[in-house]
């Protein structure tokens, strides 16, 4: 934080915030209106953006297939389950490569575009929205689900009123998740950024390079605090279960003593 | 209330290999409490999560009154079941969870608060209706579940173990409660527990399991005065399984030597030399002096256990345990005393 307001760390400690014009500055102009002039705000609008798009597919695919592997049955569940781990276990630069390579040719000619990098981010986070929503899943009584059904509920009015509100810390934790790790990837996505849409981090790698420190720091700085707001934001938006006053453990204790 | 007979034809229910429910048939008749009462393991739960839709016969039919509904799932079925853990949802009030089934076939919202209302007076917990369940005791949300399982009218109403989660004394005063409500609306219920004492409570008839078939069904009474086999004699209430030899026979009466015991006992089946016996422990009378026709027996260890005096015995056709109200006249242990029975409480067992 400190180096970004200095003109440069370890050699001129003088108080500046010409590093925060470069990367982040505003224009008014009559005719065209306000200019995005900082050289950040486009690969940092692109990398928000990015991050919010497949962060909600990420939890969302996370959540149905724990839901699919805690409640039911089916041949071959334990395959899957390893298989949705896999994208976790090879390393992202070997993904990156891969993405670049399979989506050069038709059908699916993507490689450059956004697209890819929200593919690549859905796919390399999922694991842990499936890893949370199993976690939550298992703590949840089955009798909830068949109590429902007995109750004239069919399975999606199930999931619907029964299974998603009682699952709303792993829906948090999944979505935060990958939203943190979309914004901060570096791997997976430096062979998949192109001119239209780069990315922050490879952005910031661009900085370094060049020996513009000022520059990196500020605009890290500036993504530590942009992702601590969306995240208390989505925390706010998905809300917390509604168990009653008492937490829950007192309330079971309360249940045990009659 | 609708009345439904339930009725099971050859049911079996696999799981894998295990065989949990072994080509069972029986009648839940119209109207009455039923109770599915055997050990664990023993087939009743899965029996009732049959009757629910929540399991799926391997093979066999269920008919719920005279319908078909053996491939049905849970949802399209009308019956409705209380869980063992209650499983009432955390996230939603207590009126929230009562009116759920209303709400999910579309009754409209004034309707299903009202008739939420009335069921929750029905069980004696109106003015709960915005608690949280976790903001009640165990016997509070004993009866949200059953609530919230009535206020359907369920043709059949389903309980498993609902008092497992209860304390003992809180137990009695629940079972009579269900008992209350189900006579009251006169729905067909059946009831599964583990715990002999609740089942010849609360049932119109018993069902007794044990691996995975029926050891025995019929009336309370029936069952505890007349056990078929040893199973059903230990399971309810306590029994000495002993043997006799048979010593004479003249048509359907047969004079036995039970230890140094002679006795008469009628019965219709063909015995040929040994026949096993089950003695009730509360029905055995202890005595200091030979009153003829006793047994000979000497006390090996006696405990008080408040209401009665509990005893066992060494004789010759083993140990005994034998329960005595007297609670004055105590035996010492290491004394020698008399046994007798009378014939009328010696029942004749299957095995």
């Amino acid at each position: 934080m400190f180096g970004g307001f200095v003109e440069m760390w370890g050699v001129d400690h003088s108080f500046t915030l010409k590093h925060y014009i470069e990367a982040f500055s505003i224009d008014w102009v009559k005719e065209r209106g306000l200019l995005w002039t900082g050289t950040a705000w486009n690969s940092f609008n692109t990398t928000f953006a990015i991050a919010i798009i497949s962060a909600l597919p990420t939890a969302a695919i996370g959540i149905l297939t724990a839901y699919l592997l805690t409640r039911h049955k089916f041949k071959g569940k334990n395959a899957f389950e390893f298989g949705t781990m896999l994208s976790f276990a090879i390393p992202g630069s070997v993904i990156g490569v891969s993405y670049v390579f399979a989506f050069n040719v038709p059908p699916l000619e993507i490689t450059g575009t956004g697209i890819i990098l929200v593919i690549a981010f859905v796919f390399r986070n999922m694991p842990v929205g499936v890893r949370a929503g199993m976690a939550a899943m298992n703590q949840l009584d089955p009798h909830l689900d068949e109590a429902s059904s007995t109750l004239n509920a069919s399975s999606s009015q199930t999931f619907r009123n029964i299974i998603l509100p009682l699952l709303k810390p792993a829906i948090t934790a999944s979505l935060v998740f990958s939203f943190v790790r979309a914004m901060t990837a570096i791997s997976a996505v430096i062979f998949l950024v192109s001119a239209n849409y780069d990315l922050a981090v490879s952005y910031i790698l661009g900085r370094l390079e060049n020996n513009d420190f000022g520059l990196a720091i500020v605009y890290s700085s500036a993504l530590i605090v942009v992702m601590l707001f969306t995240i208390l934001l989505m925390q706010l938006i998905i809300g917390k279960r509604k168990l009653g006053r008492r937490d829950q453990s007192a309330g079971i204790l309360q249940g045990n003593l009659g | 209330m609708k009345k439904a007979e339930v009725k099971f034809e050859n049911i079996t229910k696999k799981f894998n290999e295990t065989v949990a429910v072994d080509n069972v048939s029986c009648i839940f008749e119209a109207g009455t409490l039923t109770t599915l009462l055997g050990p664990s393991g023993c087939g009743k739960t899965t029996s009732l999560r049959i009757i629910a839709g929540l399991e799926r016969a391997t093979s066999g039919k269920i008919l719920v009154d005279n319908e078909d509904v053996t491939i049905l799932p849970a949802t399209d079925r009308d019956v409705s079941m209380v869980f063992q853990s209650y499983a009432l949802f955390p996230h939603m009030s207590v009126i929230e969870n009562v009116s759920y089934g209303l709400k999910m076939i579309n009754v409209n919202k004034e309707e299903y608060i009202e008739k939420a209302l009335e069921t929750l007076k029905l069980v004696n917990l109106d003015g709960y209706e915005n608690r949280m369940p976790s903001e009640l005791s165990g016997g509070q949300q004993q009866r949200v579940a059953v609530a919230r399982a009535i206020v359907l009218e369920p043709k059949v109403l389903l309980f498993d173990e609902p008092l497992s989660n209860l304390d003992a004394k809180l137990r009695r005063q629940v079972r009579e409660d269900i008992r209350e409500i189900q006579q009251k609306l006169g729905v067909t219920t059946i009831y599964v527990t583990h715990d002999q004492e609740e089942a010849l409570a609360i049932s119109d008839k018993v069902i007794v399991m044990n691996k995975a078939i029926i050891a025995q069904e019929g009336s309370p009474k029936d069952l505890y005065n007349f056990p078929k086999n040893k199973f059903v004699a230990n399971f309810i209430g306590d029994a000495n399984d002993v043997t006799a030899e048979i010593i004479q026979k003249q048509s359907n009466t047969y004079s036995l030597k039970l230890a140094e015991m002679n006795i008469k006992i009628e019965s219709n089946r063909d015995l040929n030399d040994k026949v096993s016996l089950a003695l009730r422990p509360e029905k055995i009378i202890i005595e200091r002096t030979d009153n003829s026709n006793c047994i000979l027996a000497k006390i090996k260890s006696a405990s008080f256990v408040g209401s009665s005096y509990q005893y066992i015995l060494n004789s010759k056709i083993g140990e005994l345990y034998v329960v005595s109200g007297d609670t004055n006249d105590i035996f010492k242990v290491g004394e020698e005393v008399f046994l007798s029975i009378n014939e009328k409480d010696i029942k004749i067992l299957n095995d």
